[in-house]
């Protein structure tokens, strides 16, 4: 009895995994539902057919939020110049150094949804050309590891970075909001604005001070859909490109058929491919593949699939680059002065049981982490392809086809990354480099501060 | 009775390592002969001690040091040993939850791709690389066993005191503290007496056993440095017969039958004289088709008819050998770059966490370093401290090192065969490799650097910049 259960049960995993293996764009289009309701938000329709109508009215309120984030920045850099002028002494700087990181947020918020607009022909490009390279059907096991890892990797990212943003959000938003329930309770605590304007009234008045802190709640949840737009998209292009590297790798290591004997010997990965091969085909195919006439027109069409293939990957990644670097590079010198001021404040100013700093500094440190992370898998994806372009069978193939290899090999050799507007290349290696200039600027501070 | 365990590749060459590790209590239960649940469960319960009495030590020292943080060189001196001893607790940490990667590591060399001709050359580099890791290892055992000798023969020199800050007047003061190796919180008293003897042989105990963990397993991954780097040694040894057997494939060359006699002496790997190669049709290739094959047993069918679309008259079966060396060389040397990818997974985070603790560790200890005032036992053991954590990084960074340079002068092995009187196969087959070796192979840690001597000159530069400024601030 119990062999039988164990056995049926072995044939259901089995027969799962088959399942598994077939892939259609419905997985294509999930990991894109998400980012679809933040651009809802934003107000940009992308990939959506909308009449005239529709268009003019979104892009009008895609205006209006940008107007409002205008007005914000400006009335919160003007109070930050006032407090600047008022501060006698470092202490009162230290309310400076608590508005900083937002107002570094604002333009950097503008920035990366105009770019969403600026550029939107060249997105849609991108997302129809992903979706038209998407592997449909029954994949093999191999393609299906990679497929799914990617997968999962993707939602996961996309779904806690947007849930963490908004918890982001709230832990700033909330206190005010406990106070105004308390002054309704009868308590009468004066009221914190989560951010500070410049106003020519008195923002602390009964109704007016309600009105502002919503009309700021609403703020901060347009700034933060923004940066997400820009960063979800980036992960989501990143993330698929590197899925499609990979796919590639793969099939280059399978094209050429290289027979096993003393030199190649059974436990060696092409030696499997052989015997993968062996098993599916029949002897007679087996016998037709040492023709080598046969096996050079073959090996020459495939090829040229994967080169055109590879060449619109790069291109693909160009694409990617003109769009994100800019607004990455502003987002990387964002990152190194918060963190910079967020781990001054942590150390000289902040009780070590209080949080607000230290929540700051974690999520910017983990924000720029998973941006140099995407940028990583991105460049070892491409060699990746470089190291299975080498250890296929090329040298069991024809001068011909070897020659293409070689100069494949060449190109997928360089670099394929995304660099911030050329000073650096995105990968984990310049984030070392942001944590140790951000690490300098802050020991110079605590210096100064100490005298 | 214990049986001999049947080992192959790697595990084979680096089984005094496997052993001393086995002894040291990392827990590695795989490679031996003796599989039984009883002895399995005695060797499970014999690491567990050692794991649990080194981590309680460990927590001791930590406790100590917490205790006495007043003090800034009493802390800064404990938090130097604390870091110190780090090194230990992360890898054993580290092997007990690796081991998987470990053991694939080990086994990836377990068979290899041969070739009738070159095993003569197979053979001869792997048992350079056995004496050099045989070497490393007996030469890495002294260190430690000398490292742990003088530091409990420099206990018994100076005064057994710590310092403690005094509250009111805020000057430092002496307190006599226990003449032990290492500053522990007990919860016995060590001052004198069988508990201050008990606490001394501990303190031996734990010293020689947490300094084997971690510098053995250092030098497990030098080794497979070694390994590699031999293997390629042998590849850019049998480049230059390889192109001369590719030669012979199509273009006219004499002596092409003592290519294919694989003898022990290097010099008849060599290529012929050059001269010889002008003086055609003196020599009578006809005669030189004797095939003496080593380890493929036997004389070939030496006597068929020469093929008609081949120069030098070489039989079927020779020209397969030809082709086939391609291939074999193609083979091993993905089967090294296969080997290398792997011993960066399985060991590149625990090379990042050792550079992040001994960059911490270097900077107290340019601190330290600034107050030495004379020859004394502070300034023997700071200055130990420095040269040993120092010694650390370089051993790996210079084994990381070589692998680079052996990697990308396979290029230049290449280069400087007779590739231009070689077939079209052989140019493409030179081409493709020089390109592909132009990019070194190298080990990173998680991908953050690489190791390499770069790394170590740039540590000991950031630590000399450290100590510099501070001395000039003091």
């Amino acid at each position: 009895f119990i062999r039988k259960y164990i056995f049926r049960k072995t044939k259901t995993v089995a027969d799962e995994s088959t399942e598994d293996r077939i892939y259609s764009l419905d997985d294509f289009d999930d990991t894109l539902a998400i980012i679809k309701k933040v651009l809802w938000i934003v107000g940009l329709r992308l990939t959506l057919k909308d009449s005239d109508n529709a268009r003019f009215w979104f892009s009008v309120f895609y205006w209006f939020e940008t107007a409002n984030i205008l007005m914000a920045f400006t009335l919160q850099t003007m109070e930050t110049i006032e407090d600047t002028k008022g501060a006698s002494s470092f202490e009162d700087a230290t309310t400076l150094f608590r508005m900083i990181p937002c107002i570094g947020f604002l333009p950097l918020a503008i920035l990366k949804s105009y770019k969403i607009t600026y550029y939107e022909s060249m997105y849609e490009n991108l997302i129809n050309e992903l979706r038209s390279m998407w592997p449909q059907g029954k994949v093999t096991e191999e393609e299906h590891t990679v497929i799914s890892k990617a997968l999962k990797q993707l939602r996961i990212v996309l779904k806690g970075y947007y849930w963490c943003n908004y918890a982001l959000v709230i832990s700033c938003v909330v206190p005010c909001y406990i106070i105004i329930i308390k002054n309704i309770f009868g308590k009468n605590e004066p009221g914190v604005l989560p951010f500070l304007w410049w106003v020519p009234f008195d923002p602390l008045q009964p109704i007016v001070f309600e009105i502002i802190v919503v009309i700021q709640t609403w703020h901060a949840i347009l700034v933060m859909s923004f940066i997400l737009s820009g960063d979800l998209l980036y992960f989501f292009f990143i993330s698929h490109i590197t899925t499609q590297f990979d796919l590639l790798s793969i099939k280059v290591n399978r094209f050429i058929l290289v027979p096993t004997d003393q030199q190649l010997i059974d436990i060696y990965p092409l030696a499997i491919h052989y015997k993968n091969f062996k098993n599916k085909h029949s002897p007679l195919e087996l016998v037709e593949m040492q023709n080598k006439k046969l096996c050079e027109a073959i090996h020459e069409k495939e090829l040229l699939d994967i080169i055109v293939r590879h060449r619109t990957l790069i291109r693909l990644c160009k694409d990617v680059e003109t769009i994100f670097s800019f607004s990455l590079l502003v987002s990387f010198l964002n990152s190194s002065v918060i963190i910079c001021f967020s781990n001054f404040c942590c150390v000289v100013i902040e009780k070590w049981y209080e949080f607000m700093y230290k929540s700051f500094l974690s999520t910017t440190l983990c924000q720029t982490w998973l941006i140099c992370w995407y940028g990583q898998k991105l460049l070892d994806s491409g060699e990746r392809l470089s190291q299975s372009l080498y250890s296929c069978g090329w040298y069991w193939t024809s001068q011909k086809i070897k020659k293409n290899i070689h100069i494949m090999i060449h190109r997928s050799q360089r670099d394929v990354c995304v660099t911030t507007y050329g000073f650096t290349k995105i990968c984990l290696a310049s984030y070392t480099a942001i944590i140790k200039t951000s690490w300098s600027y802050f020991t110079l501070l605590v210096q100064t501060y100490k005298q | 009775m214990m049986t001999k365990v049947k080992t192959q590749g790697l595990v084979t060459d680096l089984m005094p390592n496997i052993k001393l590790m086995q002894a040291a209590g990392h827990f590695l239960f795989n490679y031996h002969s003796d599989n039984s649940g009883m002895s399995m469960l005695l060797r499970k319960v014999y690491s567990s001690v050692h794991a649990v009495l080194i981590v309680v030590n460990y927590v001791c020292m930590a406790i100590n040091m917490a205790q006495y943080s007043d003090e800034v060189n009493e802390l800064t001196a404990n938090t130097i040993t604390v870091l110190f001893f780090a090194h230990s607790v992360i890898k054993l940490l580290f092997f007990a939850l690796n081991s998987k990667s470990f053991y694939r590591t080990l086994a990836i060399w377990n068979q290899s791709n041969s070739h009738p001709l070159f095993t003569e050359s197979d053979a001869r580099y792997h048992q350079l690389a056995l004496t050099k890791m045989r070497r490393l290892l007996y030469c890495i055992c002294g260190v430690t066993v000398l490292s742990v000798a003088s530091w409990v023969t420099l206990t018994f020199f100076g005064e057994s005191v710590r310092f403690i800050a005094n509250k009111e007047t805020n000057e430092t003061m002496t307190e006599p503290a226990p003449r032990l190796p290492l500053k522990a919180w007990y919860p016995f008293n060590t001052m004198s007496g069988t508990m201050y003897i008990a606490a001394f042989a501990l303190q031996i105990y734990w010293l020689l056993f947490s300094m084997a963990i971690a510098n053995l397993l250092d030098v497990m991954f030098c080794s497979w440095l070694i390994f590699a780097c031999e293997q390629l040694q042998h590849l850019k040894a049998i480049m230059k017969p390889l192109m001369e057997l590719s030669a012979s494939l199509d273009t006219y060359r004499p002596n092409t039958a003592e290519l294919f006699r694989a003898s022990s002496t290097e010099k008849s790997e060599k290529v012929p004289d050059p001269v010889d190669l002008d003086i055609r049709g003196i020599y009578s290739t006809q005669q030189d088709f004797g095939i003496t094959l080593r380890g493929a047993g036997g004389k070939l069918q030496t006597f068929g008819q020469p093929t008609p679309n081949n120069p030098n008259g070489l039989t079927q079966k020779q020209e397969m050998l030809a082709r086939s060396a391609i291939k074999y060389w193609v083979e091993r040397h993905k089967h090294v770059v296969r080997l290398v990818a792997s011993i960066g997974d399985t060991y590149g985070t625990a090379l990042l966490f050792h550079m992040l603790i001994s960059t911490i560790t270097l900077t107290l200890l340019a601190y330290q370093a600034t107050k030495i005032d004379g020859v004394n036992v502070y300034a023997f053991s700071t200055l130990g401290y420095l040269t040993y954590t120092l010694g650390q990084v370089f051993h790996f960074c210079i084994f990381g090192n070589r692998l680079i340079e052996e990697s990308s002068s396979v290029m230049e092995a290449a280069y400087s065969c007779q590739w231009y009187d070689g077939s079209e196969e052989a140019k493409t087959f030179v081409q493709i490799v020089c390109q592909q070796c132009q990019k070194a192979m190298s080990i990173s840690g998680a991908k953050f650097f690489t190791v390499s001597l770069d790394l170590f000159a740039s540590v000991l530069g950031a630590v000399v910049t450290y100590f510099m400024v501070l001395v000039q601030l003091k």
